[in-house]
């Protein structure tokens, strides 16, 4: 890629970020109602955790013991990676009903490139009901003994391996027609990483075939990952199935599963995008109004 | 030297069977849909062994009625449709082989595209992200875009929402995106369409004196026979996806209509006086019945017309009729459609 052409999508990026924020903060009273409603599902997440901190403490030696800070961590890390597998879809869509794909392919950029920028764009804007999120969860008592910085990079890569998932759900809108709310990828995803990830209960406490299904979504090697470095918890003890197959430190396997989620997913995604945009050049239904 | 090459283009899309909204199944609704692909209903041909070259620098126009693959083939050169065969070169580019590369040599205007302005970003904006799009820095966006809306007559709606324009006003955005690139090629499908006689005679000497200028070659779409004898260098005349005539306006009257027009218009005509009407060689009959007879306007193509004349005035007449205008001129470029286009030579209004 030539420099200016960098450059250039560099500009496109930040362009696209600022429009995200302005879309966000177009009907403001929504804006502040999504806020609002953040911190209530953090105060009922609140309520459960003081229920349940007594049967669920001992479970979670290895992320430090507190079920409070076990779920708002969860909370805020699946949010990152939701949004990575929901946006590009949701970019796709909005530009395919109101016409403006047109107007993204009449010009000399990748549409794929463009999706993820929205995307992105989408990312960074929802660092500030996150940031709330976790403001008011700090303020509850939610706290942190980072062992590693590692949980950054871990983040991202993770952030990048469900950005592919993105896009191949993203393509599927042309690919299967798929043009109402759901498609199967995200619909699988959505179902799979509620009750297989680990975000609200460890895994330890579901049955050994559920545990295994646990390991086909990069969400749980995120959540394990993340959880680990970030609240302090008892070193290598193991907390997924593959910790007991693969002889290496509970982290670095995780990271491991990540970067291959990462490998196949992103190239799998763009060639998938890639084929639903060639699609619909061919059938002539690049948007609602071709 | 050719900087638009088409040989052999065809063209056709998929019909497909609606099975509903598939609400029934809620979130996976996507059975339904991968069920409504599989319910294919043949195809509707757009366009058949489509071939024609611009050349550079010229102002090239293509007309047709509704339906006859204008927007198609607009859509095939601009990339934004993958032809089913044949060949689109674009100042020397596969157009199929290399879109990025053809997307930055081709500013394309499409019919309604205003609808893809973001509604959450002022006019000026959108036009911006479009400019950053092309490889403009911001600062040379924001002149750019100054620039264009100004041409276009919006430089006072430029931190409006695209929503609070009149329709008028949205097309001439969609114009001023359009004409902000500097790329060697604009392609236009129906530039003119919803602006009043004035912004659409702006937008006509933009394109006639500015583009011409500059060199640019300009390929565009119109119903409006006088907006292509106005800007057009050629003219080709696509019906029913395929290409029937072609060539600079004198050529294509000389070849399709040799002689005169001679037009006419009269009132109090009845059914039996316009049966006889009928039976001539006519390009175009407009009749508006009423209590009174029929007022007529008729215009027919010959090369007798002082005789074909006489004979009409005498049928009219002759049954009643009362002739308010009679006239011999020259063909336009109308009558050489509706004789190329017109599928019986007759359309009543």
């Amino acid at each position: 890629m030539k420099f200016t052409e960098m450059r250039r999508d560099l500009r496109i990026t930040a362009y696209l970020i600022r429009r995200q924020f302005k879309v966000r903060m177009y009907y403001r009273v929504n804006f502040l109602l999504n806020i609002l409603g953040t911190l209530v599902d953090l105060a009922v997440m609140a309520i459960i955790a003081f229920a349940a901190r007594g049967a669920v403490s001992g479970s979670l030696g290895a992320y430090g013991g507190d079920y409070f800070s076990y779920v708002i961590l969860g909370m805020v890390s699946f949010r990152i990676l939701d949004v990575a597998i929901n946006a590009p879809y949701g970019a796709v869509s909005d530009a395919f009903w109101n016409r403006r794909i047109e107007l993204f392919m009449s010009s000399p950029v990748n549409p794929t490139f463009l999706i993820a920028s929205l995307s992105f764009g989408t990312f960074v804007n929802e660092l500030i009901p996150m940031t709330a999120y976790l403001v008011a969860g700090l303020v509850l008592g939610f706290s942190t003994e980072i062992q590693s910085w590692l949980w950054i990079p871990t983040l991202l890569l993770a952030f990048v391996a469900c950005l592919g998932i993105g896009l191949m759900s993203a393509g599927s809108l042309y690919l299967l027609e798929t043009k109402g709310q759901m498609d199967p990828i995200r619909w699988v995803m959505n179902i799979l990483t509620k009750i297989v990830s680990g975000l609200y209960y460890p895994l330890s406490i579901l049955p050994l075939w559920m545990q295994g299904l646990s390991l086909i979504i990069p969400h749980t090697y995120a959540l394990d990952a993340v959880r680990r470095m970030m609240l302090g918890g008892t070193g290598s003890e193991p907390t997924l199935l593959i910790h007991g197959i693969i002889p290496l430190d509970p982290v670095l396997t995780d990271i491991l599963a990540i970067f291959a989620f990462t490998l196949v997913a992103l190239p799998l995604g763009y060639h998938l995008i890639r084929l639903g945009f060639r699609k619909a050049l061919m059938d002539g239904r690049l948007s609602w109004w071709s | 030297m050719s900087i638009v090459t088409i040989r052999g283009l065809e063209k056709s899309y998929l019909k497909y069977k609606r099975f509903g909204s598939g609400t029934v199944l809620g979130n996976a609704h996507w059975l339904l849909a991968t069920l409504y692909r599989l319910q294919r209903q043949g195809r509707i041909v757009a366009l058949r062994d489509v071939n024609l070259e611009v050349k550079r620098g010229e102002i090239f126009c293509i007309v047709g009625p509704n339906g006859a693959g204008k927007t198609t083939l607009i859509k095939c050169l601009a990339s934004l449709l993958l032809p089913d065969s044949g060949y689109i070169e674009i100042d020397g580019l596969n157009v199929v082989e290399e879109p990025l590369k053809v997307k930055g040599k081709v500013a394309v205007i499409g019919s309604g595209f205003w609808a893809g302005f973001d509604w959450s970003l002022s006019v000026e904006e959108n036009l911006e992200l479009f400019a950053i799009m092309f490889g403009y820095n911001r600062g040379e966006a924001k002149r750019r875009v100054g620039e264009v809306l100004k041409l276009v007559g919006l430089s006072d709606r430029a931190k409006d929402d695209p929503t609070a324009l009149s329709s008028g006003q949205r097309q001439r955005l969609s114009l001023a995106r359009g004409f902000m690139f500097e790329t060697p090629i604009y392609l236009f499908d129906e530039p003119t369409v919803g602006l009043d006689p004035v912004g659409a005679r702006e937008i006509r000497n933009y394109i006639k004196d500015e583009l011409r200028r500059q060199g640019k070659t300009v390929v565009f779409t119109t119903h409006f026979m006088n907006e292509a004898e106005d800007l057009a260098d050629r003219i080709a005349i696509l019906d029913n996806g395929t290409i029937t005539a072609i060539g600079t306006p004198g050529e294509l009257k000389q070849e399709f209509v040799k002689g005169k027009i001679v037009e006419i218009r009269a009132s109090k005509v009845y059914e039996d006086g316009i049966e006889r009407l009928r039976k001539l060689e006519i390009i175009n009959l407009d009749a508006f019945f009423h209590s009174g007879g029929a007022e007529v306007t008729i215009r027919i193509l010959t090369r007798e017309a002082e005789d074909v004349l006489g004979e009409v005035l005498g049928l009219i007449m002759g049954s009643g009729g009362l002739v308010s205008y009679a006239n011999i001129s020259e063909p336009t470029l109308e009558d050489l459609y509706r004789k190329v286009v017109g599928r019986d030579g007759i359309e009543e209004a």
